[in-house]
Formats: C-alpha cells, sequence, structure tokens
C-alpha cells in the first residue's frame, strides 16, 4: 500500500467506527459507548496498532485489507458493547476504558444492534430515523421499501427496482441518510454529554 | 473459540444491517468520506494527527525505548500518517497559490476570448488587421495620408 492509500484506510474505518457507534447510540435510552470513554479514531487507531504490531493474521489479497480491518474494528465495538461497566457507567459512574471487563450476563448482549429487522423496530433508533428523513420523501420511501424486504436484506439493486429508480438514485440515497444519521447522532450524544 | 465465533457472527450481521442502511464505506470517494466524517464532527486531518500522536506514543513505549526494531507495517501506517512538516506546509502552500494565480491567468484569459468573440466583429479578430486593409478612407484619412505624400515628395531641405 501506498502512503495514500494507509491515509484512505484509516479514514474508511473511522467511518465504520461512526456508523457502528451511531447506530449503538441510537439504540435504547443510553448513549451505550458514550461512557466507555472511546472516540470512533481510538477504535481505528487501535485496529491499526494491532495490525501494525502483527496481533492479526492476514493472508488476503491487499485489496481485502480494508474489509478485514473492518470487521476486525466492528468486532472490537462489540466487544465494548458487552463489557459490564459500560452498563454501570450509565448510572453515572465514571470507569476509564482500560478498567471494562466483560459483562457475562445475557441482559447485556446487543443482540437486538445486530439484526436488520429489529433495529428497524427499536423506538429509539426509529426515532433517530424518523427525524433524519423528516424533511425528505426520497429517504423516507427509501426506509420503507427497506422495511419492505421482511426476509432478506436487500441488496441496493433490488431496492432500486422496487422504487423504479436507478441503482445510483439509492447510491445516493444510503450516503445521505449516512451523513444525516451522523450528524444527528453525534449532535445528540454531546448535548447530553454536556447535561 | 464458540465466544470469537459467536462475536464474528454478530460482527457479520451488523455489517450486513450498515451495508443495507447506508451502503459500503469502501464504495466512498476521499471527498464523500471527508463529507461523513465532517457531518459526525470529525476533522479529516485533525484525525490523522490525533490517530499519528495514537500510533506514535505506542512505538515509543513499546519499542524505541526498549530498543526494538518498530514492526515494518506499524513503521509504514506512521510514515504515511505523519502531520507534514514545516516546510512541507510552506511547500503546499506556495504550490496552492501558483495553482490560484494559474486558474486566475486561465480564466482570464478564456473570458477576454468569449468577450473577443461575442463583441467584435469577425475581421478585426485577426491580429494584422490594421489601417491598410480598410477599404474606404475617411476624409481625415486621405488629408493623413496627402499631407505623408507630400512630405515624402518634397525636395530635402538639406
Amino acid at each position: 500500500m501506498n502512503e495514500g492509500e494507509y491515509r484512505r484506510l484509516l479514514k474508511i474505518l473511522t467511518v465504520r467506527a461512526c456508523r457502528v457507534l451511531r447506530v449503538a447510540t441510537s439504540k435504547g435510552d443510553d448513549w451505550v459507548l458514550g461512557e466507555s470513554g472511546k472516540s470512533p479514531d481510538d477504535f481505528a487507531a487501535e485496529t491499526l496498532i494491532r495490525w501494525g504490531t502483527n496481533q492479526l493474521q492476514f493472508s488476503g489479497q491487499p485489496e481485502a485489507l480494508p474489509g478485514f480491518l473492518m470487521t476486525v474494528l466492528t468486532n472490537a465495538i462489540i466487544s465494548t458493547l458487552r463489557k459490564k461497566a459500560v452498563k454501570t457507567a450509565r448510572s453515572g459512574k465514571t470507569t476509564l476504558a482500560d478498567e471494562l471487563t466483560e459483562d457475562p450476563s445475557p441482559q447485556s448482549k446487543p443482540e437486538s444492534l445486530f439484526d436488520l429487522r429489529s433495529l428497524l423496530r427499536d423506538g429509539a433508533f426509529r426515532e433517530a430515523l424518523d427525524q433524519c428523513t423528516a424533511d425528505d420523501e426520497t429517504l423516507k420511501e427509501y426506509v420503507v421499501a427497506i422495511e419492505a424486504f421482511e426476509d432478506t436484506i436487500p441488496a441496493a439493486r433490488d431496492i432500486a427496482e422496487l422504487l423504479g429508480v436507478p441503482v445510483t438514485d439509492i447510491y445516493n440515497r444510503r450516503k445521505k441518510l449516512a451523513r444525516r444519521l451522523g450528524k444527528h447522532g453525534f449532535t445528540e450524544s454531546r448535548r447530553r454529554s454536556q447535561v | 473459540m464458540k465466544k470469537k465465533n459467536e462475536e464474528n457472527r454478530h460482527a457479520e450481521s451488523l455489517e450486513e444491517s450498515l451495508k443495507a442502511l447506508f451502503g459500503e464505506e469502501g464504495d466512498l470517494t476521499d471527498a464523500e468520506l471527508d463529507e461523513e466524517l465532517d457531518a459526525c464532527g470529525i476533522d479529516a486531518v485533525e484525525l490523522q494527527a490525533n490517530v499519528h500522536k495514537q500510533l506514535f506514543d505506542y512505538s515509543n513505549h513499546h519499542y524505541r525505548t526498549l530498543d526494538r526494531d518498530v514492526p515494518a507495517n506499524l513503521e509504514k501506517t506512521l510514515r504515511a500518517l505523519r502531520p507534514p512538516s514545516a516546510s512541507e506546509k510552506a511547500k503546499a502552500i506556495v504550490r496552492t497559490a501558483e495553482n490560484l494565480v494559474g486558474s486566475f491567468l486561465d480564466t482570464a484569459k478564456t473570458k477576454s476570448s468569449e468577450l473577443l468573440s461575442t463583441t467584435l466583429p469577425i475581421q478585426t479578430r485577426q491580429p494584422q488587421f490594421a489601417f491598410r486593409n480598410k477599404k474606404e478612407l475617411s476624409a481625415a484619412d486621405k488629408d493623413l495620408l496627402q499631407s505623408e505624400q507630400e512630405d515624402v515628395d518634397s525636395p530635402d531641405e538639406s
């Protein structure tokens, strides 16, 4: 990889961290990872350190590296979601990120985050989505179209076919929704942290 | 192992959900990545500097101070994310200024040729178009020519 590709990799990893954290922080009443003390760039840096110091076994083609590292990063965030202290911190206690320990109790597992159907049915996440799409009919239509696929996770071309629009239109709606939810999620997060 | 598999399955499931909602991060252009980071309140330049610092501190703490070699991948990443030095910043400013001036001159040239092509008659756009090409001379022109001719024809006074 050349230097430009490394810089792009960092951006890709940070955008992934933002997306996962945004979904996590939109879900439920609390900002789950806000209390862990880790920001999206911390997760990106951690992943790069693990890869840079050969703690990760990657033997694929160079172009597959970003995808591999994004999965590693997503796993790291999921692991943090399971930490017991993340939950206790919600009640007002402060715990350093390094002191977080695993919570084996089943109720701490954020399984409902992982499934698209239940994510879309979740009240808090849905409210965030509704606020982000309130003034844009094309985004509302896009979310409704995703819900229309009951048993499968639809590809962009499936949604485009259902809505009768070009597939590039779906790509643009996705990017717009991601930016809006990012702005919404992190603005809300900051507002809460100031309270 | 079971726990790892479960985590991987969850990560896969979450990745699929994210992909369906927002698309793949790898498909975004650099400008789109910057735009999304900006929407999340992250400045791309600051991000690079912050992460470089974390990696730099890590490599110092775990390798350099212990007199151990920094692993190749970490070294490459550090080099790629290194913030520009003062001289590199100065060079970048000069380059930007040169580009700005160049683009200003190009725009001025384009605009002036646009103006010439729309406001002047075709024959006047030729640089060689001159007095001698006038088909009909005005009275003032004729007087001028006449006086010049007389000067030429007059005997040398010296």
